[in-house]
């Protein structure tokens, strides 16, 4: 009898790279210092920061020395906790199609289109899109006397077009408008 | 379309977490008088104005602590190497692809980047595709495709991911004859250059 695994999504969420950089980059520091400190006293060299580390020791409890820092650390703590259990937003939109194959739009992907897309219509001179959770922000500018009609263009054609991509869960448009000056 | 470190880094991002929060959680409650007289699992909590370690100054101490740093020092920055290291991201491609015919008598060993460049050769000669990237993993028993296609923000994207569907099961059922397991499609927008010499009509001014 064969099992068979599904397939890991082509859609990912972030993989938290950056905190993980920075954690295994501190703490790989702190090992080398404590290496370096360690190898120079073992070898007859300076003993500072050994007795550094005694001196530390030494510190009763009860020192300000002691649990201020402490209750910093346990707040980097936290915020690592957090870092790790926010789940964070996908890299992709699912595409729905008929067939099997699973189709994804990348979020760069659909910032681009909806940016394309809102340059094509008569009034826009700037476009700036955002993607933002399951909102889609549009910044324009425009020269346009009538840029509360041009606004309302804008929303009613985006709209219409990312409909027409068929993405789960399609992201909400909200366009924001400002006139520009030379 | 490559795979990265997402779950080891949560995983060691939360146990991390875990072990500064007890660890100074512990400190600053011991050093709050929070667990003065408590006695956990046989140990009593010391009390606030007590030093955290009573270390002797003498040569044998400072030795050892030495020893300690050298040790603790040299696990925890391989480890923290090896979590460097996994940073990279992985293609994690099918290694070489073994045909086999019906009949057990010959065995054809393929290199999977011949197929996967073939693929994207294919898959780039559709409309409206600019550029076509293919990863393959798994067997030539189960193939499991990887493609990441750029197109233009004017193509309709279901029939775009319909011809590519199409065009990677039929070359596949033609020169694997089978299909792929399963099939993945990421698609990338880039946007248009405009020429001076194009002109952009929206969808309700082109019927009037």
């Amino acid at each position: 009898m064969s099992t068979r695994t599904t397939r890991r999504s082509i859609r990912r969420r972030p993989s938290r790279s950056v905190p993980a950089l920075i954690v295994a980059l501190v703490l790989l520091m702190a090992s080398v210092a404590g290496v370096w400190a360690g190898i120079t006293a073992l070898t007859g060299g300076s003993t500072a920061a050994i007795e550094g580390v005694t001196g530390a020791a030494g510190t009763p409890w009860s020192s300000q020395a002691a649990y201020i820092p402490s209750i910093a650390v346990a707040l980097i703590g936290v915020v690592l906790i957090i870092t790790a259990l926010i789940p964070g937003h996908h890299n992709a939109h699912l595409v729905n199609h008929e067939g099997a194959t699973e189709a994804a739009l990348t979020r760069r992907g659909l910032k681009t289109y909806l940016e394309d897309h809102a340059m094509g219509i008569d009034g826009v001179d700037s476009a700036r899109a955002s993607l933002k959770g399951r909102q889609a922000s549009i910044r324009i500018g425009t020269y346009a006397l009538d840029r509360h009609e041009v606004e309302k263009d804008v929303h009613q054609r985006l709209r219409n077009r990312v409909d027409s991509l068929h993405l789960e869960n399609a992201p909400r448009i909200r366009v924001n408008t400002s006139t520009l000056k030379d | 379309m490559r795979h990265t470190a997402g779950r080891l880094n949560r995983v060691w991002l939360t146990i991390t977490g875990l072990i500064l929060i007890l660890g100074a959680g512990i400190t600053a409650a011991i050093g709050l008088g929070l667990l003065e007289g408590h006695t956990v699992a046989g140990f009593r909590a010391p009390d606030r104005d007590q030093p955290i370690l009573d270390l002797p100054d003498d040569p044998a101490t400072t030795t050892t602590i030495a020893t300690v740093l050298v040790v603790a020092g040299i696990i925890l920055g391989l480890f923290c190497v090896l979590w460097l290291l996994a940073q990279v991201p992985r293609k994690h491609g099918a290694s070489d692809l073994k045909l086999q015919d019906p009949e057990n008598r010959g065995l054809t060993v393929m290199k999977p980047g011949l197929l996967e460049d073939a693929i994207s050769d294919r898959v780039e000669e559709l409309e409206n595709i600019s550029k076509a990237t293919t990863i393959i993993r798994g067997s030539f028993r189960a193939p499991d495709i990887t493609v990441r296609i750029t197109t233009t923000s004017h193509a309709d994207l279901p029939s775009v991911v319909a011809d590519v569907e199409h065009r990677i099961k039929h070359d596949l059922r033609l020169t694997l004859g089978r299909e792929p397991a399963s099939l993945g499609v990421a698609i990338d927008v880039k946007d248009e250059p405009k020429k001076e010499s194009s002109v952009t009509l929206g969808a309700s001014s082109a019927h009037t």
